[in-house]
């Protein structure tokens, strides 16, 4: 009898649900938002009836006899442990309903499991500190064996911000920082400042609109007297003084209701404040571990921004963060630590692996429903490709087509990394205003990402480095950065993928053949989803897309579809 | 400092050191008996508080220990009862 261990992440926003086999290897990590097509899916449970029932219909199918535990990503529900929930970031009923929806999901996640599964799942659902979920989802992706590993949220279970030392196959936490000191509560209460919605977790809008504007030295100044960093943790500086600062941003620098691009000076002052803030936790954290590696978690490290900046600014020489270090990724960490927990118990060695790089690992098309639609097709013309359509659209791209590409499973994470993406020609200057007017229908300044074989980053990229999931923001070299105008930022920068043969090969093909016809090895990749939806996640919601924009084909595995 | 050597005493003396500091009261009237929600440990003085005591003292402490105990007398024994599990 084998024993698979679900890990769902309870937060009450970003649920997720993952499944690591009886070895201890993840085979399954999935947020909610995607099965459910709502953005954050705020208040939804973790485990989703008809989401969940053929993932396990398959493990039963090889496996007759799994049995199944359950995990959560907190320990227990915050609105039961601090009585009086109080933010000078955050309004106090945003709070309220925040850890309401906490509370309802750590007491209820996994009900539909245990209807689901019956007899089949134990009755006791474990429980895990949130920042040890971040930090094993972490380090099970991470290529180092050794590293500081770094959580930074907007609150885990006593504050936002915990050390780890991970060092062969031991996670060890060395602190914990308590209080409301939140880099990522400052971060949110700027992002509703800037006129952008944390609640819609539109925090990389102000990211991106930083490269617009410039930081104004007085906010900045201002700013950096909102929290103290002390040895790596982080505090509110005086109260008083946080009023007062506050009060003045709120009434004379609030850019609520007004249009984006005047908030662009601001959001410059934010960044800039943000990576101060975080620069000197980092440089703690160096003195304090002497670790050359840096393995990074929490939402906070979704700034790739900062993170490109983070081996020229501190004594760190490398960095990995995983592809979902936000509440999402928690569902592996819980998963994992389920796994360790079950092991331990019975008397055996439980080291939790590292170095699993691989993000896809969500659902993916069935072969039937790609039959339908190729069946069915009527308004639009439908073939299977005799091979892995590489070639194909490679030619198709270098014909300047834009093209949604839906491919085996989906990544786990925010970003689209190759399985439900929409790529296009970099090289033409209008691409980036085709796509936002045809497809996706968002705000003009915002960047597109460019892909890039591994190899070729060097010679396209300052300060090159592995970034496999889109986490690290780098500075293009000139004069090629002409040659890609449309996956160039405003201040000269990408958010660039990139590409090997073991993490994303028919990627990685498909761009090299690109580079062949065309000269460039690079292609731009955006989500594949429209303005306010989450990324595809059925062969009829990439239909459905398709149809509706102007999308000139959409490959579903092999089936490729164009229109007439 | 390791949590074996830490007396009773040790965490009384340390808690109410940072009670003098955080709510700015002076030290000499504060007492192991002292009701510290009275002299201004509030929520969040509270939970800053358990972060200097388990930094100080290299334990790992819940949460809810500066909610459940009253006073410093009364999260001394609760800690050291705890380290000892």
């Amino acid at each position: 009898m084998s024993k698979y261990f679900i890990g769902l992440s309870t937060t009450g926003h970003d649920p997720a649900i993952a499944i690591v086999n009886p070895k201890g290897q993840v085979i399954f990590a999935e947020s909610t938002e995607r099965f459910l097509q709502d953005k954050r899916a705020w208040g939804a449970m973790p485990d989703q009836v008809n989401h969940i029932r053929p993932v396990l219909k398959g493990i039963l199918a090889e496996d007759p006899h799994a049995t199944f535990q359950m995990a959560t990503s907190w320990l227990a529900a915050k609105a039961d442990t601090i009585n009086d929930p109080h933010d000078v970031f955050i309004a106090k009923d945003v709070i309220n309903w925040m850890a309401s929806l906490q509370k309802q999901q750590q007491e209820y996640a996994g009900k539909n499991l245990q209807f689901v599964l019956g007899t089949r799942v134990c009755e006791s659902i474990w429980q895990f500190d949130h920042h040890l979920c971040h930090a094993v989802n972490a380090v099970y992706s991470a290529p180092f064996e050794n590293a500081a590993c770094v959580i930074l949220d907007g609150e885990g279970e006593v504050g936002a911000a915990s050390l780890y030392s991970w060092n062969d196959g031991q996670l060890r936490r060395k602190w914990r920082s308590w209080g409301p000191g939140s880099l990522g509560a400052f971060y949110s209460w700027l992002t509703d400042l800037s006129g952008f919605s944390s609640v819609n977790g539109e925090e990389w809008k102000v990211m991106g609109l930083a490269a617009y504007g410039a930081p104004v030295e007085e906010w900045v100044n201002r700013l950096l007297c909102l929290l103290e960093i002390t040895d790596g943790r982080i505090h509110w500086a005086n109260r008083e003084v946080m009023a007062n600062i506050i009060n003045f941003f709120e009434s004379e620098v609030s850019f609520k209701g007004k249009p984006y691009m005047a908030a662009a000076n601001l959001a410059a002052s934010a960044q800039t404040a943000y990576s101060r803030y975080t620069l000197k936790i980092l440089q703690d954290v160096h003195t304090q571990t002497g670790h050359d590696n840096l393995i990074l978690g929490g939402g906070c490290a979704l700034n790739s921004s900062f993170n490109g900046t983070i081996t020229n600014s501190t004594p760190f020489k490398c960095v990995h963060v995983p592809s979902a270090p936000a509440d999402d990724g928690n569902a592996i960490g819980a998963a994992l630590l389920a796994w360790q927990k079950s092991m331990s118990e019975a008397g055996q060695k439980a080291i939790i692996s590292h170095n699993q790089g691989l993000p896809y690992l969500g659902s993916a098309p069935e072969k039937c429903d790609t039959d339908k639609i190729y069946n069915h097709a009527g308004a639009y013309h439908a073939r299977y490709l005799k091979d892995d359509g590489a070639e194909e659209l490679a030619q198709l791209l270098a014909q300047g087509k834009i093209v949604g590409v839906m491919r085996g499973a989906a990544e786990f994470g925010p970003r689209a990394l190759g399985h439900r993406s929409i790529l296009a020609d970099p090289r033409s200057p209008n691409i980036k205003d085709k796509i936002n007017a045809l497809v996706k229908g968002r705000e003009a300044y915002r960047p597109f990402a460019p892909v890039i074989p591994i190899e070729r980053v060097t010679d396209w990229f300052v300060n090159p480095q592995p970034s496999p999931y889109m986490s690290f923001t780098l500075k293009w070299k000139y004069p090629q950065s002409e040659q890609v105008p449309a996956v160039v930022h405003e201040d000269g920068t990408g958010r660039l993928q990139t590409l090997t043969a073991e993490t994303a090969p028919w990627l990685k093909r498909v761009t090299e053949l690109f580079g062949e016809i065309t000269g460039v090895p690079v292609l731009l990749n955006t989500s594949f989803n429209i303005m306010g939806k989450p990324i595809v996640h059925s062969v009829n919601d990439a239909v459905s897309v398709f149809m509706s924009s102007g999308l000139d084909a959409v490959l579903i595995d092999t089936l490729l579809l164009t229109k007439k | 400092m390791s949590s074996q050597q830490n007396s009773y005493q040790d965490i009384v003396n340390f808690i109410l050191d940072n009670v003098a500091k955080l709510c700015k009261q002076p030290r000499d009237i504060l007492s192991e008996d002292t009701l510290l929600a009275t002299v201004g440990v509030d929520s969040l003085n509270a939970v800053l508080l358990c972060g200097k005591i388990e930094d100080e003292f290299e334990l790992e402490i819940e949460p809810i220990v500066m909610f459940q105990y009253k006073t410093a007398k009364d999260v001394a024994n609760a800690l050291i009862n705890m380290n000892q599990k």
